[in-house]
């Protein structure tokens, strides 16, 4: 685990403190950091703010580095790290991504509710873990050729609806309609391509799962409505990324900005933070490489829907469509992306890297997909397999504050080896049946131990926080039904 | 010597040898224990891997995710480490026993995304070489 935090943190009000100018050297803005006095504990805790004031140290970075409520040690950037840079003079980082590039989730309804999947809900959950490939060590069973993986990195979602594993009206249910502009597959390794080549459509291991969840509290009934959703309505979420092949892409582009930093002289306190210059011919290619790896994510992610609708559709015999399985939204939160924001009263275009962390965008945003334009982009954060996850809507005082950003989890509180020995001798599968009536199917060994509830924050507080502070606005509460790991 | 620490919900490996290839060896043996039981896999076949790297930091990290790359891109399992050679502290030759994975017979537990340089530390005294990494899981 990393070190306690030594560095000085001011209170600047009741939902954020200030990283000063200084705290470490070379820092060319403050950091701020997103939380509650309660969750501010856990951030004294470990090394998380020395993070953040690194991110301050980078070229070229705009505003302050900042932080969200959910926020725990990452790799040179903290996860849930939010940093804009200049276009002009500012960097692009993939360890301001991280290496599951476009790692991000979904939620689609069902009409189905409570009473017609809890007598049934093991069954559900077998047949998801039976449809579900988790792609570790093998493949899954969709076969990429050469050409059709360059389609995937270019068209993203669209390759999945035209292959008849997704639905055209989902498209308009996923952020940027599960694509972004730029992607060149000649910017993508040969090695990365193996990687990708069998893994679309395949959950992966560690955080990642298929969940099945019922509304359990609404708190704004009219934004709920828009969605379709009431209480005690089924809905499922997907927790995976861009796979193996944009783990390679990441770790490719880590080496060529090992050779950027010296060819630009870029100094760094962390050589995970190893960046290039958004302009230079280092900084242009990985950008194109990350889009191919972003797009794959989203078609991956929209072909583990089909799976599960595919499996719904066998337990309750009838056809997904009929079932009402459609997508609510799809959310990315590892991504660096160009966006405008107002800085000092003046739109600048800047490149918005989020490690850890989900766009907000308030009604009325020109990027809210149409559908949602009048209520804001729906916001969906994951907590752990034992207590809830949210749904929430973008909101203004983001824009204003943090790039439109906002917390994308409930942020891990134990290390997987204090995990374990807390879960030393017991069977958390049976306590989760026994306590809680969650059934869980893992393929690895350890991975329930190691994902245990209380291995993550209380995703309740980091949400308030998230509302509280006025960077998003909670809709919905879902409670797991039960969960499918990796 | 090959220890597990903390590291948040990572992976964090110490390996100790009398010089860098040794500490190598049990680094390749760290990796694979993670995965799996590595009294599953035979050493039936060689490959040979090669990376170079600016500095033995660099060409270190390149190794190992190249060892990855072997068990997750190239669907092949090392045994152990033959031999290795360091050249003018940043190129490496190593020459790895294993099989192809056999899934009736190896039972991957989890991915490792990669071995990242995040608190990376290559330390030599009198008694030998430690390395310390961190894998993203």
């Amino acid at each position: 685990m990393s070190p306690k935090n030594t560095i000085p943190l001011e209170q600047i009000d009741a939902w954020r403190v200030r990283v000063p100018k200084g705290a470490v050297p070379g820092m060319r803005t403050d950091g701020i950091i997103h939380v509650s006095s309660r969750l501010l504990a856990h951030v004294r805790e470990d090394n998380t703010p020395v993070q953040v004031a690194n991110v301050a140290t980078l070229p070229g970075i705009v505003g302050s580095s900042l932080a969200m409520p959910d926020i725990h040690w990452g790799y040179g950037f903290p996860i849930g790290g939010v940093a804009a840079f200049d276009i002009e003079e500012g960097i692009i980082s993939p360890g301001g991504v991280g290496y599951d590039i476009n790692c991000g989730v979904n939620l689609m309804r069902t009409d189905l509710f409570l009473p017609d999947v809890k007598p049934i809900v093991e069954r559900v959950i077998d047949t998801l873990f039976d449809n579900i490939p988790a792609g570790v060590g093998t493949g899954g069973p969709i076969r990429l050729s050469k050409k059709e993986i360059d389609k995937v990195m270019v068209q993203g979602a669209r390759w999945v609806v035209e292959h008849g594993y997704g639905w055209e009206i989902d498209l308009a249910h996923m952020e940027g309609s599960g694509y972004l502009k730029g992607a060149d597959p000649d910017m993508v390794s040969d090695k990365a391509r193996q990687r990708g080549e069998d893994q679309l459509g395949t959950l992966g291991s560690g955080n990642h799962f298929v969940e099945v969840q019922v509304v359990e509290e609404i708190y704004d009934e009219q934004i709920a409505k828009v969605f379709g959703l009431a209480k005690n309505q089924i809905c499922v979420m997907i927790h995976s990324g861009s796979r193996g092949f944009g783990y390679r892409i990441c770790e490719d582009y880590l080496a060529v900005m090992q050779d950027a930093v010296r060819e630009y002289g870029i100094s760094l306190p962390d050589r995970q933070l190893a960046c290039a210059p958004l302009e230079s011919k280092q900084g242009k290619r990985y950008f194109k490489a990350m889009c191919a790896a972003a797009n794959y994510g989203w078609a991956n992610r929209l072909v583990l829907v089909h799976w599960a609708r595919k499996a719904f559709s066998d337990v309750f015999d009838q056809k997904p469509e009929q079932l009402g399985m459609r997508l609510i939204y799809d959310v990315t939160h590892n991504i660096a992306r160009m966006e405008t924001h107002l800085v000092n009263g003046r739109p600048r275009k800047l490149c918005v890297h989020r490690k850890g962390a989900t766009r907000s965008l308030p009604a009325g945003h020109s990027d809210v997909p149409e559908v949602y334009r009048h209520i804001g982009a729906p916001v969906l954060i994951p907590g752990d397999m034992g207590r809830a996850s949210y749904l929430l809507v973008g909101a203004e005082k983001a824009v204003t504050e943090t790039f439109a950003s906002t917390c994308h989890g409930a942020g891990r509180f134990q290390s997987r080896h204090a995990a374990i020995r807390a879960t030393k001798g017991r069977h958390i599968d049976e306590e989760l049946r026994a306590e809680r009536g969650i059934i869980v199917r893992a393929r690895g060994r350890h991975t329930l131990a190691e994902e245990y509830p209380e291995a993550y924050k209380n995703v309740d507080e980091v949400v308030e926080t998230a509302h509280q502070a006025g960077l998003s606005h909670k809709v919905l509460r879902l409670r797991p039904l039960g969960a499918v790991k990796g | 010597m090959l220890e597990e620490y903390e590291a948040s919900g990572d992976l964090g490996l110490r390996v100790r040898g009398s010089d860098i290839s040794a500490a190598l060896a049990s680094a390749v043996q760290g990796i694979v224990s993670a995965l799996l039981s590595p009294d599953t896999i035979r050493g039936t076949e060689s490959r040979v891997v090669e990376v170079e790297g600016r500095d033995t930091e660099e060409a270190v990290v390149n190794f190992l995710n190249e060892v990855l790359f072997l068990i997750f891109g190239s669907r092949w399992l090392p045994k152990h480490l033959e031999t290795i050679r360091l050249r003018r502290g940043c190129q490496l030759s190593a020459r790895l026993v294993g099989e192809p994975i056999d899934f009736t017979r190896h039972h991957i537990e989890r991915e490792i995304k990669a071995v990242t340089y995040h608190n990376l530390s290559i330390s030599e005294d009198q008694s030998g070489v430690t390395i310390d990494f961190l894998c993203d899981l």
